[in-house]
C-alpha cells in the first residue's frame, strides 16, 4: 500500500482514524501496531514474518545487551545485532547483483531464482539495528515491551521510505503522548503538501524523465531535460513521501525529524548532503563515520573513512554498479571540496555557488537513474556534454514542453522554499492582528483543502484508461 | 484560531471518510466512458488474507468504484482543458475549431521505420498475389492520421508528421507489385474543398472524407463496370448526431459537444439484404448506414438487386465502416471481415478465394502504431 493511493486515503486513513481516536489511550499502540503491519502486509504478506522476525531477533539481542553486564558479551549481540540485520539485508538485497558479477568475472553459471527484495527492508534493517545499538551505547533505555519494539520499526508512515527514525525520537512519545488539534492541523497541512508534490509534480515530471530515459537516442538539449526532470522527480518522490510520514506521524502524535531541508538551494556538495535525505546521513554518520574515526584521526584516516562511508551509501541505495559509481562520484566532490575547492567556493558569489553544486548534482542523479547498466551511464553522460543539439531534438522538447512544461515549472518554483518564506511572512505581518490572522488561517486552510482535492482529481484520472476504439 | 484548526481536520475527516463509505457501498459494472468492466470488491474471505492476489484485487476494486470516480476525472479533465487551456492532455492534442489530434508521434529510428514498411509491403505483395489468383483486383488504401491531412488546425507545438508519411508512402510505392491498387488517400483527403475530412473529436474519416474515397474505389470499377451507378453525398440524408470520439474520450468528454455528420442514409429506397455476424464488442446496431456499417463486426454481407453492379471484399479497421456504407449502393454484394473480432481460421485470401469478389479492398489506418507488420497480419487473417 502506498500513501498516494485511493485506498489509502479513502480506506485505511479513515478506519484507522476511527479505531484510534475511539479507542482509549493505553489501545491505541497496539491499534496503531495492527494498522501498520496490515499497510505493509498488504504489499506482500509474507515478508511480514521477515520483517517480525528481524524485529524479534533485534528485541531479544537488546533485552540480552541490557541484562549484561560484561562488555564483550554485550559487543557480541551487537555484532549479532549488525550481523543478522546486514545479512537478511545482504541476502536479499544483493544476492543477484554478487552472483551476476562472479558469473561474468569468473565465466562461471552460477544459477539461482531471482530473489524478489522486501518492501522497505533497508529502511527496517537500519532501524532496528539502530535500537540495538543505541541500547548498547546507554544512549536509550531498553524497551521490554515486544510490541513497542515492533511498533517503533514498523509504525507505517515511515516504514517504507524513511525518514529512518531513531528510538530515542519516539521512545517518550510511543508511552505517552497526547495529541492536540494544533499537532493534527500541522500534520494534515504537512500531508496534503506532501500528497500535492508526489500526485501533481513527481508524478508528472517522473512521466517525463521516463519517457527521455527510454529513448535510444539523446542529443544534448533532451539529455539536459530529461536530467533535470529527474532531478526533480526524485527530489519530490522523496521528499513528498517524507512530508507524508512526517504528517501522518504528526497526527498521530510522533514527531519525526526532518529528512529534507530544500536540498537544491544548496551551495556546496557537502552542503546539499546536509540537507538530502538527513536521517540515512546521519545513521552513516553516527554508526560508522564516527566509530571509525571520524576526522579524528588524521586527514589520511579521514579521507579512508569518508571513501568508505560514500561507499556504503551508494551500495545502500542499490545493487548496480552505477549505485556504487554515483556514491564514488560524491566521494570524489566531498573530499576535493574539503581539501580546496570548498575554500574557493566560499569566496565566490552566491549564486556561482549554487549553479555549481546544481550542476555536480543533475550530472550525479543520472549517474544515479542509469540502473540499466554502466553502458547506458555512459551513453547519457556522453549526451549530457556532447555539444550536439538536434532539430529532432528541439521537437521532442517543443511537444514536451506542451505536456509537461507546467509541472516542471512548479518542480523548480518549489524546490525553493517559497511556501515557507510566505507562512513566515504572513504570520510576521499579521503578528497581533486576531482578526485579520483569522481570516488568513480560514483562506490558507480552504486552499490545502482545495489543493487536497485537486490532489484527488490528478489521482483519480491517473487510473483513467478509456478504450480507444469505441462506437459513437 | 483553534476553531479554525479544528473545522479544518473535521471537513479533512469527513471528506475522506464519505468518499470511503460511498466506494465500500458500489457495486458498478461497467465504465460507461471507459468501455471497459470495473473490479468488483470480492466477497470477505479470511483465508485469503495472506493471498496478495486477493489484495490486489481489492485495491483496484477500491480504485475502480471509487465514489463519483467518473465525475472526479470529468472535473480533472475540466479543470485541464477547459480551465487551464493545456494543449496536450492525456494522449491528446487539441487544436484549432475544435479539432483534437491524436499524440505526436516522432519517429526515433527511421531504420527500424523504413524496414518494417518494406516488411508490411512484402507482405500485401504475397497476399496481394493469392488474391490476384482469383481474378479479383487488390486495392490498398493507405489512410494517414488526422494530423497528416487536417495540418491546418494542428496545435503550434505539433511537428510535422507529413514528412513521416511521405517517407512511408514512398517505400509504399516501390516495395508493392503490380498486383497492388495503391490508393494514397492523404492526395485525395487533402483536396476536398470542405477541409473538415476527419471526425473534429474522433479519428476516423467522416462522410465527407469517406465520400471523396468512394468515388476514387468508383473510378477504379467503373473500367469494368460503366452500367454501376454512382452517388454523391447529396443523395444521402446526413444526419448528424453528436460524435462522443475517441479523443474526446480520452478527455472524459469535457468539451463541448458538437454534432457533426455521422449517419448516412440514401434518399432513394434501395433494397438490400444484410447479415451481420455475432454483435460485436460495443452493441448492435444494424441501422443503415450508421458509422458502424460493417466494420468492428467479425462478418458482414449485404446483398442488393444490382446484378450489373461489381462485388467488393472489404478488411481492415473500423476505417472500412464509412467506406462500406458508401460502397454498398454501388454493388451487388458487399462483404466486410474485421479479422480485429473474427476469429476465423481463414485468412482474408483464403475468404476471396470462396467468395470470388471483383474487388478487394483493404483500408489499414495510421493511428497509435505506425503501420505496424503485427497489425497488418491481423488485419488480413493471418495468424
Amino acid at each position: 500500500m502506498v500513501f498516494s493511493s485511493t485506498l489509502f486515503v479513502f480506506g485505511f486513513l479513515p478506519l484507522l482514524l476511527l479505531c484510534y481516536f475511539i479507542a482509549a489511550p493505553k489501545y491505541r499502540n497496539y491499534i496503531l501496531l495492527i494498522f501498520s503491519l496490515v499497510f505493509y502486509g498488504w504489499g506482500g504478506p509474507k515478508y511480514l514474518v521477515l520483517m517480525c522476525f528481524v524485529v524479534f531477533a533485534d528485541y531479544a539481542f537488546a533485552l540480552a545487551i541490557a541484562q549484561m553486564k560484561q562488555t564483550g558479551l554485550r559487543k557480541l549481540f551487537v555484532v549479532f545485532s549488525v550481523v543478522a540485520n546486514l545479512g537478511v539485508l545482504g541476502y536479499y538485497k544483493y544476492t543477484n547483483f554478487l552472483v551476476d558479477n562472479i558469473n561474468h568475472v569468473a565465466h562461471t553459471n552460477i544459477q539461482i531464482a531471482d530473489i524478489v527484495l522486501p518492501i522497505g527492508i533497508s529502511f527496517f534493517t537500519f532501524q532496528a539495528m539502530s535500537y540495538v545499538i543505541d541500547v548498547y551505547r546507554g544512549d536509550v533505555a531498553v524497551q521490554k515491551n515486544p510490541f513497542y519494539v515492533m511498533l517503533y520499526v514498523s509504525l507505517f508512515p515511515q516504514l517504507v521510505a524513511g525518514p529512518i527514525v531513531r528510538y530515542k525520537t519516539v521512545e517518550n512519545e510511543i508511552k505517552d503522548r497526547t495529541i492536540t488539534v494544533d499537532d493534527f492541523a500541522a500534520g494534515l497541512e504537512r500531508f496534503i503538501l506532501g500528497f500535492a508534490k508526489k500526485i501533481i509534480i513527481a508524478n508528472n515530471v517522473g512521466a517525463l524523465a521516463d519517457k527521455i530515459f527510454g529513448m535510444a537516442q539523446v542529443d544534448m538539449s533532451l539529455a539536459w531535460v530529461g536530467a533535470v526532470s529527474y532531478t526533480l522527480q526524485i527530489y519530490f518522490d522523496f521528499s513528498a513521501y517524507s512530508d507524508m510520514a512526517i504528517g501522518l506521524g504528526r497526527i498521530f502524535g510522533f514527531h519525526f525529524d526532518e529528512n529534507f531541508n530544500f536540498p537544491y538551494i544548496a551551495t556546496s556538495v557537502a552542503d546539499f548532503w546536509k540537507r538530502w535525505h538527513i536521517s540515512l546521513t546521519n545513521w552513516f554518520r553516527d554508526y560508522v563515520y564516527i566509530p571509525l574515526g571520524g576526522n579524528r584521526k588524521g586527514m589520511p584516516r579521514m579521507y579512508v573513512n569518508m571513501f568508505i562511508i560514500w561507499t556504503l551509501t551508494g551500495v545502500w541505495h542499490g545493487a548496480e554498479w552505477n549505485f556504487i559509481l554515483w556514491g564514488m562520484y560524491y566521494f570524489v566532490f566531498q573530499a576535493t571540496e574539503k581539501l580546496f575547492l570548498g575554500k574557493i567556493l566560499s569566496k565566490l558569489p552566491k549564486v556561482i555557488q549554487h549553479i555549481y553544486a546544481l550542476f555536480v548534482i543533475t550530472v550525479g542523479w543520472v549517474i544515479f537513474r542509469c540502473d540499466s547498466g554502466l553502458s547506458q551511464c555512459a551513453r547519457y553522460l556522453k549526451s549530457l556534454f556532447s555539444m550536439h543539439v538536434t532539430d529532432r531534438g528541439l521537437t521532442f522538447i517543443r511537444v514536451y514542453a506542451s505536456e509537461y512544461g507546467i509541472y516542471v515549472l512548479l518542480g523548480i518554483i518549489f524546490s525553493i522554499p517559497f511556501y515557507r518564506i510566505i507562512k513566515k511572512w504572513c504570520l510576521t505581518k499579521l503578528e497581533g492582528k486576531n482578526k485579520a490572522k483569522a481570516v488568513a488561517a480560514v483562506v490558507g486552510y480552504a486552499a490545502l483543502l482545495g489543493l487536497f482535492y485537486i490532489s484527488v482529481l490528478f489521482l483519480v484520472n491517473s487510473t483513467y484508461n478509456p478504450f480507444i476504439y469505441f462506437r459513437f | 484560531m483553534k476553531w479554525i484548526k479544528t473545522l479544518f481536520v473535521a471537513c479533512f475527516v469527513a471528506f475522506i471518510a464519505l468518499v470511503g463509505i460511498g466506494t465500500l457501498d458500489n457495486k458498478e459494472p461497467q465504465s460507461p466512458i471507459e468501455a471497459r468492466t470495473l473490479t468488483q470488491f470480492p466477497d470477505l474471505d479470511y483465508s485469503k488474507l495472506k493471498d496478495e492476489n486477493y489484495l490486489t484485487t481489492i485495491s483496484n476494486a477500491f480504485s475502480d468504484q471509487l465514489s463519483d470516480r467518473e465525475e472526479k476525472i470529468k472535473q480533472y479533465n475540466d479543470l485541464i482543458v477547459n480551465k487551464l487551456h493545456m494543449k496536450y492532455v492525456g494522449a491528446v492534442s487539441i487544436g484549432k475549431n475544435g479539432n483534437l489530434y491524436e499524440q505526436p508521434q516522432m519517429i526515433e529510428d527511421y531504420t527500424a521505420y523504413d524496414k518494417e514498411a518494406v516488411k508490411c509491403a512484402k507482405l500485401i505483395n504475397k497476399e496481394a498475389a493469392k488474391i490476384a489468383k482469383t481474378g479479383a483486383k487488390f486495392i490498398f488504401i493507405s489512410i494517414p492520421r488526422k494530423d497528416v491531412v487536417m495540418r491546418d488546425d494542428l496545435p503550434s507545438y505539433y511537428p510535422d508528421s507529413e514528412k513521416d508519411y511521405e517517407r512511408y508512402i514512398k517505400i509504399m510505392k516501390k516495395e508493392l507489385s503490380s498486383d497492388v491498387i495503391l490508393i494514397d488517400a492523404k492526395k485525395i483527403l487533402e483536396k476536398s474543398e470542405d477541409k473538415q475530412v476527419y471526425y473534429k473529436v474522433d479519428h476516423h474519416v467522416n462522410a465527407t472524407g469517406g465520400q471523396l474515397l468512394y468515388q476514387r474505389i468508383m473510378e477504379i470499377a467503373k473500367e469494368e463496370f460503366p452500367e454501376t451507378e454512382v452517388k454523391t453525398l447529396d443523395d444521402y440524408r446526413v444526419k448528424k448526431n453528436v460524435v462522443k470520439g475517441s479523443f474526446n474520450r480520452k478527455l472524459a468528454y469535457v468539451l463541448p459537444k458538437e454534432k457533426e455528420e455521422l449517419n448516412v442514409r440514401p434518399k432513394w429506397k434501395l433494397k438490400y439484404h444484410r447479415e451481420s455476424s455475432k454483435v460485436p464488442l460495443f452493441g448492435k446496431d444494424n441501422t443503415y448506414g450508421s458509422a458502424f456499417m460493417g466494420s468492428d463486426y467479425a462478418y458482414t454481407k449485404v446483398t442488393t438487386e444490382q446484378k450489373k453492379a461489381p462485388s467488393f471484399v472489404l478488411c481492415g479497421s473500423s476505417f472500412t465502416n464509412i467506406l462500406e456504407a458508401f460502397l454498398v449502393p454501388s454493388s451487388r454484394q458487399m462483404i466486410s471481415f474485421d479479422y480485429r473480432h473474427n476469429n476465423s481460421e481463414k485468412s482474408l485470401a483464403d475468404q476471396v478465394k470462396e467468395i470470388k469478389p471483383d474487388y478487394v479492398i483493404y483500408m489499414p489506418n495510421q493511428s497509435d502504431i505506425h503501420f505496424s507488420y503485427d497489425t497488418f497480419k491481423l488485419h488480413l487473417g493471418l495468424r
